[in-house]
């Protein structure tokens, strides 16, 4: 038996990214304990590559592929009328945003009992029925053929989920909500133990962008007037398919954390109760900036740390720029992070920095070693749209130097203080209105002019990353937490 | 055939009463030419057989043209509604340009394999070279009218079919009665060959016409016996059905056998066929009338579906198909039933008139009756077909075969009295069982037409190769 059994839609170990680094972290500082980890992928891939080295205590690794469905036979018995039934109760239930029938829709389609599979759910004539039924219920005079494909598409991975063999472990610890959350409350009911969730992004929310973007959901809307901005029926479906997923999750998951207090109210906001909710902050390894030099230029140096892409709003930093050297005219600008994921994005940005006459001022590094910047970088600017709990304030903070980020996602509360003890600590930087030039120049001008408070926030940085931020401090309220339910 | 049986209904818009027959003569032809045209030249040669043949030479004759029928139609069976659903993909692809290929790859591959079959049937029998060869080429003719037949009901020009069945028609009874009176038996069998060999020839210079010449050949269709098994055995039990019976009575003891490896029974095939001609209206109805209106219907559904109609709208479309289905199967039992009921009750005019005897006349009575109840079979058949419903079709002629054979076997049993009982049983018992089948198939249409979509994997790229 397994003791920990990690359910990734993604990531680990075969994407590179943040959460799948934190994974990677979360299980090489448990040397002791067995994990093992349901990779969740729309298609499998034997050239897939994995991105790390698996750790000797990962015991399991397998692949749940969404859309490789199974067509085999699978279920053991015909099915009832009462199947049917409870199917269409589970239905009507959601409305009412309950699940209680949940364990035993499992049933159906999983093991001794099982009496369904891919094959014979998607060709019943009793499905059909209660397809029928429910176009009726919400719809009818939209159109089928749509109505039909989009069922079976939301469908077919669904029963996918719940046709996949889970390994027995005593904590089920899901790293989002959606198909993998879906599948660790399936390990619950199968095989008991306790369900974490820790949630970085919210999956709905990222879900919803994807979706009202898709451009391959039919959109004709029913006939009478329905304003523009809202999402069309199918589009609504998708929308809400994820949330029954989440909520499904919350539900049935034991404790939940998440990154920081805003994700804990949109989480509170899809329906997870706030008692469960606990806020585990990503870490950063206190010991990768012991040795960091620090020595200051003649003149000021303001870093924007960050790939050049417009969700991280580089032509704020840019436009913020121009009023800050308007001021400070010796000042040097530097956008460091790689230039070609966006590279349109990219030309626009220098376009915008040659029209301001900045060529001399503002230097885009490209990909480079950070570190070596911290050295000499008075203030480092975030002006982004979109963040969870960046990784850079850390880094900088870590570094003695202050930030001045705009007002998303942690940025306040990694800045300003979490909880009391937090907040006693001091400002470790400033923030700012999304997108909003004036202020993010008011904001980096004010510190180069006030030494003091700049100096104050420099030691407070260091110091609220020392005592909040330290990695292995946060893995081991993860490692704590798995002692008390192993 | 629903496209060629639109093109004679605007015939029937002229609103003419010899426009109105000229429609239903056509359309007659064309939905049973080969058998319609065998069984009028036979009687045409069994009128001049007495002058010309003795009685001996003369069945010798039938009993040859009777296989060459019976045995190509069966094995043709085989690859008929294969190559229709293949050519009927060709056509909504739009791969005009594949046509002509596949006809010829057809031919090539069903020429090899009756040519197989007729020289193993012919090489051991002690005939004269001549007639063996004679014999040879009419089997391998038949053969090809039926594949022709069956690439035609795509074609637009409906005239040249007809021409075609009447011109060899006429090639034929002329040849038979000059050769006949020169050589005889040889004579017959070379004026009826030709006949068949210059309409044979018509629909192929017709199909080339048509659809031109491009490739020497395309045997994409061989693909479809793999994914369509169902169809190929369909075909077979639908034409073994069909002739089961009189095989079974040639075979029998009361059946005779006039020669090396040729055994008929004229008592019973003979009313049979005469019966099967009382359904040659119907088959004419069906084509020009019940399948084209239908076939609105079905498209008007379809069309439907795709253009993202509402459920209520398309259950609305499903009921005008069941209506129409329903008033069509109406007037058919009405017009058809009239018609036999004419027939029995004129039995003893049109026994004298054909020459029956008193126990083939028996059997005309419920041949004729028979022949009513399969006519409404075929026509469940082929709407089954529309629909798709390639299990329950085979189902129904597997079954149509077997009780064809079981019950005619019995019939052999209880005696006379009985003979012509055992098929119009198997069809009556088809026919509940099509309906049966048709009436759910039409109620829960919607079911069909979407929860039956195969569950396909989608196709994707390895991450590994859209990388590079």
């Amino acid at each position: 038996m397994l003791d920990v059994c990690l359910l990734l839609e993604g990531t680990y170990p075969y994407v590179t990214g943040g959460v799948s680094t934190w994974v990677h972290q979360l299980i090489t500082s448990m040397k002791n304990l067995r994990f093992g980890i349901l990779f969740i992928a729309s298609h499998s891939d034997p050239t897939r590559e994995l991105r790390y080295e698996i750790p000797q205590n990962v015991l399991y690794l397998k692949e749940v592929p969404l859309h490789d469905y199974y067509l085999e036979r699978r279920h053991q018995r015909r099915p009832r009328k009462k199947d049917f039934e409870n199917i269409r109760l589970f239905y009507e239930g959601l409305e009412q945003h309950q699940h209680r029938l949940f364990p035993e829709i499992l049933d159906l389609f999983h093991g001794e009992r099982s009496c369904f599979d891919t094959q014979n759910f998607f060709s019943s004539m009793k499905i059909w029925d209660l397809l029928t039924y429910f176009y009726k219920r919400y719809v009818d005079d939209i159109s089928f053929l749509d109505f039909f494909w989009t069922w079976r598409g939301t469908h077919l991975p669904l029963l996918q989920i719940l046709q996949t063999e889970l390994p027995r472990a005593k904590i089920y610890h899901s790293i989002s909500t959606g198909y993998a959350g879906l599948l660790a409350a399936i390990g619950k009911a199968r095989h008991g133990g306790r369900l974490f969730l820790t949630e970085h992004g919210i999956y709905t929310h990222e879900r919803f962008l994807e979706i009202s973007q898709a451009q391959w959901l039919y959109e004709k809307e029913r006939r009478q007037f329905r304003p523009e901005r809202e999402l069309s029926f199918f589009k609504r479906w998708w929308v809400r398919m994820f949330q029954v997923m989440s909520q499904i999750t919350y539900h049935e998951a034991d404790r939940i954390f998440t990154l920081y207090e805003g994700n804990k109210v949109n989480q509170v906001l899809e329906g997870a109760s706030a008692d469960k909710i606990s806020i585990i902050p990503n870490g950063i390894d206190l010991k990768s900036y012991d040795g960091i030099d620090r020595f200051q230029k003649e003149e000021p140096q303001i870093g924007f740390v960050g790939r050049v892409v417009a969700i991280k709003d580089v032509k704020t930093f840019i436009q913020a720029a121009r009023q800050i050297a308007s001021v400070r005219p010796k000042a040097h600008f530097y956008i460091i992070g790689p230039k070609d994921e966006e590279e349109e994005y990219y030309e626009e940005c220098q376009v915008m920095v040659e029209s301001f006459h900045l060529e001399e001022k503002v230097t885009f590094t490209g990909q480079v070693n950070v570190k070596d910047y911290y050295r000499f970088i008075d203030l480092v600017v975030l002006t982004s749209l979109s963040e969870a709990q960046p990784y850079v304030i850390m880094e900088a903070n870590l570094a003695g130097i202050p930030v001045v980020a705009s007002d998303v996602g942690a940025c306040r509360e990694m800045l300003e203080g979490r909880d009391a003890s937090d907040r006693a600590i001091g400002p470790s930087g400033l923030v700012t209105e999304v997108s909003n030039p004036g202020a993010t120049a008011k904001a980096v001008l004010s510190l180069l002019e006030d030494r003091g408070l700049y100096q104050r926030m420099g030691r407070s940085g260091q110091e609220r990353v020392r005592r909040f931020y330290d990695q292995d401090d946060l893995l081991s309220r993860y490692l704590n937490l798995y002692e008390q339910n192993l | 055939m629903a496209g060629i049986g639109f093109r004679l209904q605007r015939l029937l818009k002229e609103e003419s009463y010899s426009s109105l027959v000229k429609a239903y003569l056509y359309s007659a032809i064309i939905s049973t030419g080969p058998m319609l045209l065998a069984i009028i030249v036979m009687a045409a040669v069994g009128y001049f057989l007495k002058f010309q043949l003795g009685r001996e030479e003369g069945e010798y004759f039938l009993g040859f043209v009777l296989y060459v029928y019976a045995f190509s139609m069966i094995s043709i069976g085989i690859f008929l509604y294969v190559v229709t659903r293949y050519l009927a993909d060709l056509l909504y692809w739009n791969r005009m340009d594949a046509v002509t290929p596949t006809y010829l790859s057809v031919l090539e591959v069903t020429f090899s394999l009756q040519a197989l079959t007729a020289l193993l049937y012919l090489f051991p029998l002690s005939l004269d070279p001549s007639v063996k060869l004679c014999l040879f080429s009419l089997y391998l003719f038949v053969s090809g009218i039926w594949i022709a037949m069956s690439f035609l009901s795509a074609a637009k020009s409906y005239l040249w079919i007809v021409l075609a069945f009447l011109l060899g028609g006429l090639a034929a009874v002329l040849s038979i009665y000059f050769l006949g009176n020169a050589l005889g038996f040889h004579g017959y069998l070379v004026g009826f060959t030709l006949g068949q060999g210059i309409i044979f020839f018509i629909l192929s210079a017709r199909i080339f016409r048509e659809f031109g010449y491009q490739r020497s050949h395309d045997f994409g269709f061989l693909l479809y016996f793999k994914r369509h098994p169902a169809l190929a055995l369909t075909g077979l039990f639908y034409y073994l059905g069909i002739w089961i019976d009189k095989m079974i009575f040639w075979f029998s003891s009361s059946g005779s056998r006039i020669a090396e490896r040729l055994s008929v029974n004229f008592d019973y095939d003979l009313p049979m066929f005469l019966s099967f001609m009382t359904i040659v209206p119907s088959m004419a109805f069906f084509l020009i009338e019940m399948e084209t209106s239908f076939y609105r219907h079905y498209r008007a559904y379809y069309d439907d579906v795709r253009d993202r109609a509402d459920l209520a709208t398309l259950q609305e479309r499903q009921e005008g198909i069941r209506r129409n289905l329903t008033e069509h199967f109406q007037k058919f039992v009405l017009f058809q039933g009239i018609l036999s009921g004419f027939v029995i009750l004129f039995v003893f005019q049109i026994a004298d008139l054909f020459h029956l005897n008193p126990a083939q006349m028996g059997i005309f009575r419920i041949g004729v009756l028979g022949a009513f109840l399969l006519m409404g079979f075929l026509m469940v058949v082929t709407i089954l077909f529309y629909f798709d419903a390639q299990r329950e079709v085979l189902g129904l002629t597997i079954l149509y075969c077997l009780s064809n054979g079981l019950l005619t076997f019995l019939t052999l049993t209880i005696g006379l009295p009985a003979y012509g009982f055992g098929n119009a049983a198997a069809s009556f018992l088809s026919l509940m069982i099509g309906f049966f089948l048709l009436d759910y198939r039409v109620k829960t249409l919607p079911f069909w037409t979407f929860m039956r979509q195969p569950i396909l994997l989608p196709k994707y790229q390895f991450e590994s190769e859209s990388r590079s």
